[in-house]
């Protein structure tokens, strides 16, 4: 897809909670011995992903100077999200004195209910409907006690303020390409506290088929290959996976490495694949090429190629994501439980 | 405050909305009708987001709405523009005289598990 | 007609009453009252409460009181105001004798703190304070004195046992008191180690919840000597306010409140602090103690940790303090508490306090507050 007008990256934010959890300690409690990260972020009992957006969007703000009064649409994609009904646009309508006169949803569809808000808003923008518009991924991921995924569920989240490319971007949108089937990998039922998954089906079917027929579909279309790209940020459920299909599309580690926050912060869920741009971003020099292939379960995949402009250089995000993964502290089993209100009272 | 009540102060709760004397200038957070030093009319005034810890307590005795996760830090912090303030503070073990801390959105409490959530101001050190 | 004068008292001892209620309390006092006094004509009753109806329990007390006890043909007013409750009872009660509108009032408090969990109790407590500062900022009334302590600590170079000096000198007293929740005597150490409220302040620098009912017989003065009634009068009063937020005053330190409050009574007293040798002031915590008592102007501000280090305030000493153990160890059944205070300088004043006598009283000086020194309350008594 190209939108008719250019539109692109006007500012970015991002925020990543200050606590972590090393996989070692969930590992020794269920006497287990997988360690598929090194650790993962979770949140302070205050924060969720309306507290998290928030940070992101109002740091996209600040260090991009966007005007508050052009922006026309604010779209949080979560699988955490505080309300079922009452989308968390609206709190930050009001906590970021942003007008009144907008749009704002809460988007679904798992980890990349984000990269699809981005869609969404590139078109509105595009056509001019709007001036500008933040989307945004944030999460404060279920980790099911006992289950796999519980190593990796983190909490965390990135904002991205779109505008036309005449207003001055630090990226300009190149294509994108977006790819869905009815694959039920993982979800969760209405009023259900933790999803499911089909554990290996997570995989092959999910994972791998979606993320390469959205960039290969991408590349198709437009004629990219694997070289023209200086990075390429994946969707990091764990340290295999983006990895693998990295490898599998034909892109060597460096390009993948400055997007690779999963290590130490965890799958941040639909901040994930936002969170790795943003970190790219952080160091990306004028006339770099960037992939962002996202995915969500269900399931389905955003990919989208940014070249970054000379305007990168006044508006990159203060601080970086590196000063926020060094702020963090480390926590045991039963603050994460008490923060994560997994105790019953 | 109740949940209709919560409503009405909430941009001040979210965003340090204060006011300002249109007389002789004093400034007060929380925002108030008339001005404390020459009883004149006041104007919204936003508060600067970015301050440091003048004093600060733990909160042991807890009450009801912010009794559910322990003992937590409240502060009088001093805001850039010399406003002094009370706040929470949050993501800090050990608050420090002098840390430079900034606003954020954070939770404060809700109306039981499936009432209203109250969101509002909270401070935590600067980042980086 | 004369100054509204004291004719007599009524009161439970201070504690937790588990089985019986704010009436039953109410009924006690006021009874041992019109009793032991021979108080039998009630023009009006007035009486402080600062819970109930945030427990949930009875709004409208003072009407529930005076149905409990078949005075119908009685003015009835309840006040709610923490622990000026029953100040605020007490000063209108003054003024409708002032008046002449009324020859013989009943007035005091009640309260029932044992009837809540915690965390109710420290909420209901602390709403005193502006609702704002409690809901949105976290503050309780205790961490709120905890950081003007900390404050005044570093203004005025107080050490930490300084703070608690007062503490110390309310149990000794209270020790000799019948009427005490409290009796048990604490040293300074105690105070400093004991478990933290919110710091520096532990449980022995603050006031705990207490139960209690006290209730005097407030009459004209003519009225009162025409009927054989001994009492003590009520010279002066004042009160006065200012700003809830403690950051707004010029120093959060400073208790304007209760300066303002005191210059008014005085004034109207005709005399000078100077001629003041008792007090009964309101003081849930040591640090607002010191406060109080720099608000007085008996020594330059910060002076009074040393005053009462060197007995100032001692029952022995000059300007005999909380004689029976103030707030902290007498106790705080917040609604009745001002009430208590007026029992007490009573039986100063007929020297009926027993163990806690002071000799030679002149005027005696009571003090309650609204919260932090939001609003505050001075009455001087003498004379008899």
């Amino acid at each position: 897809m190209k939108p008719g007008n250019d539109v692109g990256i006007y500012g970015y934010g991002a925020y990543i909670p200050r606590y972590f959890i090393e996989n070692k300690l969930i590992s020794s409690l269920w006497k287990r011995d997988a360690q598929p990260i090194q650790s993962k972020s979770f949140p302070n009992y205050d924060e969720d992903t309306i507290t998290i957006s928030f940070e992101a969007a109002l740091r996209a703000i600040e260090s991009s100077k966007a005007p508050r009064e052009k922006i026309g649409a604010i779209f949080i994609g979560s699988e955490s999200k505080p309300y079922a009904v009452k989308p968390s646009g609206t709190v930050l309508v009001d906590a970021l004195g942003l007008p009144r006169n907008i749009l704002s949803a809460d988007y679904e569809f798992a980890c990349k209910a984000g990269t699809e808000a981005m869609q969404t808003v590139f078109a509105l923008v595009s056509s001019g409907m709007i001036e500008m518009g933040i989307a945004i991924g944030a999460d404060t991921a279920q980790g099911r006690p006992g289950d796999e995924l519980e190593y990796t569920a983190a909490a965390g989240g990135a904002a991205y303020i779109i505008s036309r490319v005449d207003e001055g971007v630090l990226a300009r949108l190149e294509a994108s390409y977006s790819y869905v089937s009815d694959t039920p990998d993982f979800w969760r039922r209405s009023g259900e506290d933790y999803p499911r998954h089909l554990y290996r089906f997570t995989g092959e079917p999910a994972y791998f088929h979606h993320i390469m027929s959205s960039v290969k579909g991408l590349f198709e279309e437009y004629g990219y290959q694997p070289s023209d790209f200086t990075y390429a940020i994946f969707h990091q459920p764990n340290y295999k996976f983006p990895t693998r299909v990295a490898a599998k599309l034909g892109f060597t580690r460096e390009q993948i490495k400055p997007g690779l926050v999963v290590p130490l912060v965890g799958n941040t869920y639909s901040g994930s694949s936002l969170l790795g741009l943003a970190a790219t971003l952080d160091i990306a020099k004028p006339g770099d090429k960037i992939l962002l292939a996202s995915f969500g379960s269900g399931a389905g995949s955003d990919a989208m190629v940014f070249e970054v402009t000379d305007i990168i250089e006044e508006r990159r995000m203060v601080p970086p994501v590196s000063k926020m993964i060094s702020r963090m502290s480390p926590g045991d089993y039963s603050t994460y439980a008490l923060y994560r209100d997994m105790l019953k009272r | 405050m109740t949940e209709i009540s919560d409503w009405i102060y909430r941009i001040s709760r979210y965003r340090l909305v204060g006011s300002k004397c249109v007389n002789c200038g004093e400034v007060s957070y929380p925002p108030r009708l008339t001005c404390f030093k020459c009883g004149s009319e006041m104007a919204e005034y936003q508060l600067p987001r970015r301050g440091k810890v003048l004093y600060h307590t733990v909160v042991k005795s807890l009450p009801e709405r912010y009794n559910r996760y322990g003992a937590y830090h409240v502060a009088i912090v001093e805001l850039e523009d010399g406003t002094r303030v009370f706040g929470l503070l949050t993501d800090v073990d050990n608050p420090e005289k002098g840390m430079e801390v900034e606003a954020v959105l954070r939770r404060l409490y809700t109306y039981g598990v499936n009432g209203k959530i109250i969101y509002g101001v909270k401070f935590r050190p600067v980042i980086g | 007609m004369g100054s509204p004068v004291v004719v007599g008292v009524g009161y439970t001892k201070v504690g937790e009453y588990w089985d019986k209620d704010a009436f039953q309390l109410a009924y006690t006092a006021i009874k041992s009252l019109m009793d032991e006094y021979g108080v039998s004509d009630v023009d009006a009753l007035y009486v402080g409460n600062a819970l109930a109806g945030y427990y949930g329990r009875q709004l409208a007390i003072a009407s529930h009181v005076a149905d409990a006890l078949s005075f119908y043909d009685t003015a009835v007013s309840t006040f709610s105001s923490g622990g000026a409750s029953s100040a605020q009872a007490i000063y209108n009660a003054v003024l409708g004798v002032a008046s002449g509108q009324f020859k013989s009032v009943i007035v005091g408090g009640v309260e029932k703190m044992s009837e809540e969990l915690p965390a109710k109790v420290v909420r209901g407590t602390s709403l005193v304070e502006n609702s704002f500062l409690v809901d949105f900022n976290g503050l309780t009334g205790f961490s709120l004195h905890a950081l003007v302590a900390k404050i005044y600590m570093e203004e005025f170079g107080l050490k930490r046992e300084e703070l608690s000096i007062l503490p110390v000198l309310e149990h000794e007293n209270s020790s000799k008191s019948r009427h005490s929740q409290f009796r048990n005597r604490i040293s300074l150490e105690m105070v400093v180690n004991a478990p933290s409220v919110a710091e520096p302040l532990t449980i022995f620098d603050v006031s705990a919840p207490g139960d209690g009912a006290a209730f005097i017989a407030i009459m004209d003065e003519d009225y009162a000597r025409k009927n054989g009634f001994k009492y003590v009068k009520i010279l002066g009063m004042g009160s006065a306010s200012q700003p809830a937020n403690p950051l707004e005053r010029a120093s959060p330190y400073m208790f304007e409140a209760t300066s303002r409050a005191l210059e008014k009574a005085l004034a109207k007293a005709g005399i000078t602090i100077e001629e003041v040798n008792h007090l009964e002031i309101y003081n849930p915590t040591s640090i607002s103690g010191l406060l109080i008592l720099d608000s007085l102007g008996l020594n330059k501000r910060g002076a009074s940790a040393k005053m009462v280090s060197e007995g100032f305030f001692s029952l022995d000493g000059k300007v005999p303090l909380n004689t029976f153990g103030g707030a902290k160890a007498r106790g705080d059944p917040k609604g009745a508490v001002t009430a208590y205070q007026f029992v007490e300088a009573f039986l100063q004043h007929m020297n009926m306090a027993g163990d806690n006598q002071v000799g030679d009283i002149r005027y005696s000086l009571i003090h309650s507050m609204v919260g932090f020194d939001i609003s505050s309350y001075v009455f001087i008594l003498g004379g008899g």
